[in-house]
């Protein structure tokens, strides 16, 4: 079996796809490591300088959170560019996004040339065009009744072959990946550490059960169909449908699927809806003092403040509602689009590497565990809380017969020594979570790849040469 | 009819497939082109269609060359391949009609096909089909048909017996021969020794590019062809 | 004789299974994504409507919006993700639009940021094309090691005759696909009521029709060509899938990044910075003047006409001051983009997308065109609040500029698409010249 391997190997790697496959996984790694490099620079300087320039002036009326730049974000960018910069907290847990970075919005957007892209879309058409012949090809080419009347039955012909084209994809693939790692560990040496390396050979192995799957549907659709070019068209309609349109098609169809309020009703209901309502309780309080109902300014002063925070509470669930609403719409675009293997794959490389959206979830949580923190800490140096949404409201009130100036409360500076201040310290994601939460898109590759080799398997045993 | 004028092709990687051949066919005439694989019958036919170009010589078609008016040349032979081509997504009738139009013959009815199918012995529910059904010798009888609707003075035919079962080979010999009654010059190369001594006027026999040798059927009357072909045929 | 061929050429692909298939899923994707494009435009349209009716009236700041652009539906360019809020004071001149919640804008699109935009010229540039390639790639390769091609040219066909007859009826049949999913496309946008097309937007969408044949035909004669040259059609349908990635997806993306990365631009702190320094020799006056204003306000109550008039002043300078600034960028985020343009040259899918957003008005100029009615609403406006401190009279009776978002006439869009569409054309003249003469060099044996 071995002399079919080796065979097998050296016909692959003699032809021309292999070639160009090896140049491309070559050119597009490299760029790969020094684009990762050279942005990863550019977001930890900026990333130390704003820390840095943040902690010198620590403040208890606001302050910003900002995600570590990501180590791995080489291997899956997963739309981490897109996302906020940061986020600013104020009291009582108002977390906001800041502003993206500079990216220019006038150029359209394109995937970016990360490990997971070069895989899930070069690599697996790669596969295809290496595997597709193999053996409807032979058959053409009358060899393979020679093949069969050898020593080698038809399952060990098939492993012989598979074995082969795992191994042609696995020399460029390695050497990408070799070259891209050492692009980045040279130019950014810090980036080397055992997270970098472990997340590196893990994206590997499921590379490899990605590609494996590509592997099987070749070789199940060349024994099944006898012309190899309509073999190699029908894998292109599937490697189409895994690619493009599968994923494309569950975004569009999770905008319809999933009802989310518009951005403007949104709007209506924060401002002038909100404003309103806090408007007409404090109209009903100035009602009370008129009537003598409320009797001191205190008193008054602690019920408008109480009438601004329930608003400052419809004001932050509104907020929470819209994004929980977003962030459903994209759960269920992933849902939709789980159909494809390839994206199954992307979604197992996010949750190794740490990126992406179980990345911000869990940046969130931590934001908000902080902001008890923070709460806590004013809390006790300033002895109040108070919500911020951006307005304020100020008005007379007669009480008792003077006009007592009421406003909206602003939450306060503390002038006193902030040393104590605390820090917002993001915990890294330790390896063993990354591959608890890949483990269900995993084994959904295997489950692929799994029926694909039964029907390889099985229609090898069937199909006549003639 | 059919000329060739020292006939000569030397293929780029310097095979000479065709040494300085000398042909003349009249029309009403079957001249039978024998010999192994290999030896230039093919190269010789496909020169006559301009699908290659001689390195040197001329080929004639009614005194029009075939390389410098391919065009016009190409009015006067109908061509039939060792394993008839056709469009097998189309029937018997939609092939005949397309290469009937390149010829340059329009407004034929479907009668006017279906009578020529009739004529090549095609069998009816074979006319509306779809040419990948065909058997081998369905596909070379509309091959033919095809030859008869261009209406030309010549016809080149490339091993067109080969692989027939011996029914179809007698029915397409018949055919043959009625077409030479008509008076059309045709040219035909084969292996097959029998039907050659059969059916030529004139037997020419290659070997490696080079004619060695031509017979008329009243030199055949008096020796055993087989015997010539063999001796001619031994590795000197 | 060309008819003949054509005509055959063009029966025999629409009999083919791959065209059935191909077309159901052009025809599917085009349908699915214009319905969902036409009822997220009919969202944006009505809550546009809406917050203009509702939400203007103040003064301070002014609120100004920006219309979505009916033919998003078709090419969604940069219409969803610029927002269409943008408010001015006198001191601030917008560069850009927000969301309906100011700063919170726009983010519904993130999380879906793994999914590229599909729309009809998505569905052409990726889906079509794959298809062109699917059918034409055995196009003279097939027949050749079929034999057919030795049968015609035993006839008395010329041989551009026949190249030319391939071509005609293979685009014959690209080209009515192309219009069926127009016409489907286009249905569904007459049939919706939020919808209402122009006389210009039908223009533009001949236009759009036009450009996405000749990219298709582009594509097309790409595929000719190698099939010319190829004898096997399984060897010219991989060639011809391994250029598709690289013309289509590799090379934009890689002009794309590369463009990006070549100079890197100023974030927000350095435009902070940038700002802060242009306006530093009036710094000094400013505090004084606000000084002054606050003083006055606190102990009279009101402010004397002329601080107020200073105060607005200097307003109106920092606005001009900061818009320099941020026209700096806008002007540098130009060169970007016209550097990525410039190297995907060599591009049909480059120069296809580029033409469309140009010809649908959802890409940067129209925007650019947007932000300047801005800066001249923005010159009324400030000239109005000056007029009410110098004359508070006439804060009854005059009424704030309206705004009118100025857009690129049909002329100026068609003739800014004319160097792409004479691109293309040399692009499908090349290819489709080297087909003719390999074909007419080429031995059949």
């Amino acid at each position: 079996m071995t002399t079919i391997i080796r065979k097998e190997i050296l016909d692959h790697v003699e032809s021309l796809q292999f070639l160009i496959l090896l140049l491309l996984s070559l050119v597009l790694f490299l760029a790969n490591g020094l684009l990762f490099a050279d942005r990863y620079e550019q977001q930890a300087t900026w990333y130390s300088k704003t820390i840095t320039a943040l902690r010198e002036k620590p403040s208890t009326i606001s302050t910003e959170l900002y995600p570590e730049p990501a180590q791995l974000a080489f291997i899956a960018e997963a739309g981490d560019n897109q996302a906020p910069a940061g986020y600013t907290l104020g009291q009582m847990g108002v977390l906001r996004p800041l502003p993206t970075g500079p990216r220019n919005f006038r150029l359209p957007v394109v995937p970016d040339p990360d490990w997971s892209f070069i895989i899930k879309v070069i690599f697996s058409l790669y596969a295809i065009l290496i595997a597709y012949d193999a053996i409807a090809g032979e058959k053409e080419s009358g060899t393979l009744r020679q093949l069969l009347s050898g020593p080698l039955g038809r399952t060990r012909l098939l492993i012989a072959k598979y074995v082969a084209v795992m191994v042609t994809l696995a020399i460029p693939l390695l050497c990408g990946m070799v070259v891209s790692l050492i692009t980045v560990s040279v130019s950014v040496p810090r980036v080397l550490t055992p997270a970098f390396l472990s997340g590196s050979i893990l994206t590997f192995f499921l590379a490899s059960v990605y590609l494996s799957l590509f592997a099987f549907l070749s070789l199940f659709l060349s024994s099944l169909i006898h012309n190899s070019s309509l073999v190699l068209l029908t894998l292109l309609v599937v490697w189409i449908f895994f690619t493009i349109i599968i994923p494309n098609t569950a975004g569009i169809l999770s905008e319809e699927v999933s009802d989310i309020p518009s951005e403007f009703s949104i709007a209506k209901e924060l401002g002038p809806s909100i404003q309103k309502q806090i408007w007409s309780k404090i109209g009903i309080l100035r009602g009370m003092a008129e009537k003598g109902e409320i009797k001191t300014e205190e008193e008054l002063k602690r019920r408008t403040d109480q009438a601004f925070a329930e608003g400052q509470q419809s004001l932050i669930s509104y907020y929470d509602s819209y994004e929980k609403a977003i962030r459903g719409r994209a759960a269920v675009a992933r849902t939709l689009s789980r159909l494809s293997p390839t994206a199954l794959f992307e979604y197992a490389a996010e949750d190794i590497t740490g990126t992406g959206i179980h990345r911000e979830e869990r940046f969130l949580r931590e934001a908000r565990a902080y902001s008890e923190v923070y709460d806590r800490y004013i809390l006790g140096k300033t002895g109040k809380l108070v919500g911020t949404s951006g307005w304020a409201f100020g008005t007379f009130i007669d009480v008792n017969g003077k006009g007592v100036f009421i406003g909206s409360p602003r939450p306060e500076e503390y002038s006193g020594d902030k040393s104590d201040f605390p820090r917002f310290a993001e915990r890294p994601q330790p390896a063993a979570e990354g591959i608890q939460e890949a483990l269900m898109d995993s084994a959904g590759l295997i489950l692929w790849n799994v029926v694909l080799a039964m029907l390889a398997f099985g229609a090898v045993m069937r199909s006549d040469v003639r | 009819m059919i000329q060739a004028i020292d006939l000569t092709k030397r293929y780029e990687d310097g095979l000479l497939a065709l040494d300085h051949l000398n042909i003349n066919i009249q029309p009403g005439q079957i001249y039978c082109l024998l010999g192994a694989n290999g030896a230039g019958k093919t190269t010789t036919i496909n020169l006559f269609f301009n699908f290659i170009e001689p390195t040197s010589g001329k080929a004639l078609l009614n005194g029009k060359d075939c390389t410098r008016e391919p065009l016009e040349a190409k009015q006067y032979a109908a061509y039939v391949s060792e394993n008839v081509m056709l469009y097998g997504n189309f029937t018997a009738r939609q092939n005949l009609d397309f290469f009937t139009k390149l010829a340059g013959r329009k407004n034929l009815s479907k009668e006017d096909y279906y009578m020529v199918m009739r004529q090549v012995g095609l069998p009816e529910r074979a006319f509306e089909q779809r040419v990948k059904t065909f058997s081998k010798g369905m596909r070379q009888k509309l091959g033919i048909a095809i030859a008869i609707l261009k209406q030309a003075p010549a016809l080149l035919l490339d091993e067109p017996t080969s692989g027939l079962d011996p029914k179809a080979g007698a029915e397409f010999v018949e055919l043959l021969l009625r077409l030479r009654g008509e008076g059309k010059a045709i040219l035909m190369s084969t292996h097959d020794i029998f039907r050659a001594k059969e059916i030529a006027d004139v037997v020419g026999i290659m070997k490696e590019g080079v004619l060695i040798m031509e017979k008329t059927k009243e030199d055949l009357k008096y020796e055993d062809l087989e015997k010539l072909y063999l001796k001619y045929m031994e590795v000197s | 004789m060309i008819w003949t061929i054509a005509r055959r050429e063009f029966l025999e692909y629409l009999k083919s299974l791959r065209f059935l298939i191909g077309f159901l899923v052009t025809i599917a994707l085009v349908a699915l994504s214009t319905v969902i494009n036409v009822s997220d435009y009919r969202e944006r349209v009505s809550d546009y409507s809406t917050a203009k009716k509702e939400m203007a009236g103040d003064t301070y700041p002014l609120i100004v919006y920006r219309p979505p652009e009916v033919l998003s539906t078709l090419v969604q360019g940069l219409d969803r993700t610029l927002g269409n809020r943008a408010s001015m004071t006198p001191a601030r001149i917008p560069a850009r639009t927000s969301g309906y919640m100011e700063n919170y804008a726009s983010q519904h699109h993130r999380f879906v940021a793994g999914f590229s935009t599909v729309d009809f010229a998505f569905v052409v540039r990726i889906i079509l094309s794959l298809i062109v390639i699917f059918l034409a790639y055995n196009s003279v390769a097939g027949e050749k090691s079929a034999g057919t091609l030795r049968l015609i040219l035993s006839h008395p066909v010329p041989r551009y005759a026949v190249l030319l007859g391939k071509f005609a009826g293979g685009l014959m049949l690209v080209l009515v696909s192309l219009f069926a999913a127009m016409i489907v496309a286009l249905l569904i946008l007459i049939t919706h009521p939020a919808v209402t097309l122009t006389v210009s937007d039908w223009i533009r969408i001949l236009g759009m029709g036009f450009v996405s044949g000749l990219y298709l035909a582009t594509i097309f004669a790409l595929s000719i060509f190698v099939s010319v040259i190829v004898n096997r059609p399984s060897t010219s349908l991989l060639i011809l899938l391994q250029a598709w990635i690289f013309v289509v997806v590799l090379y934009p993306a890689g002009a794309l990044i590369f463009a990006e990365h070549w100079r890197a631009l100023p974030g927000e702190p350095e435009l902070e910075d940038r700002k802060k320094a242009a306006f530093q020799p009036f710094e000094k006056e400013y505090e004084e003047v606000r000084k002054a204003f606050g003083d006055s306000l606190h102990l009279t109550g009101s402010v004397p006409q002329d601080i107020d008039l200073r105060s607005h002043d200097l307003d109106i300078r920092r606005g001009k001051s900061d818009h320099a600034v941020d026209a700096q960028l806008a002007g540098e985020q130009n060169e970007q983009m016209r550097l990525a343009e410039s190297i995907a040259i060599f591009s049909p899918a480059a120069l296809y997308d580029q033409a469309m957003v140009r010809l649908a008005r959802t890409g940067a100029e129209e925007f650019d065109r947007f932000l300047e009615g801005i800066h001249r609403t923005w010159n009324d406006y400030t000239a109005i609040m000056r007029s009410f401190i110098t004359d508070p009279e006439k804060r009854k009776t005059t009424h704030m500029p309206e705004f009118t978002a100025p857009r690129e006439s049909d002329e100026e869009s068609f003739i800014a698409v004319v160097p792409q569409v004479i691109v293309m054309l040399f692009l499908l003249m090349i290819p489709f010249m080297s087909a003719h003469a390999k074909f007419n060099a080429k031995d059949v044996r």
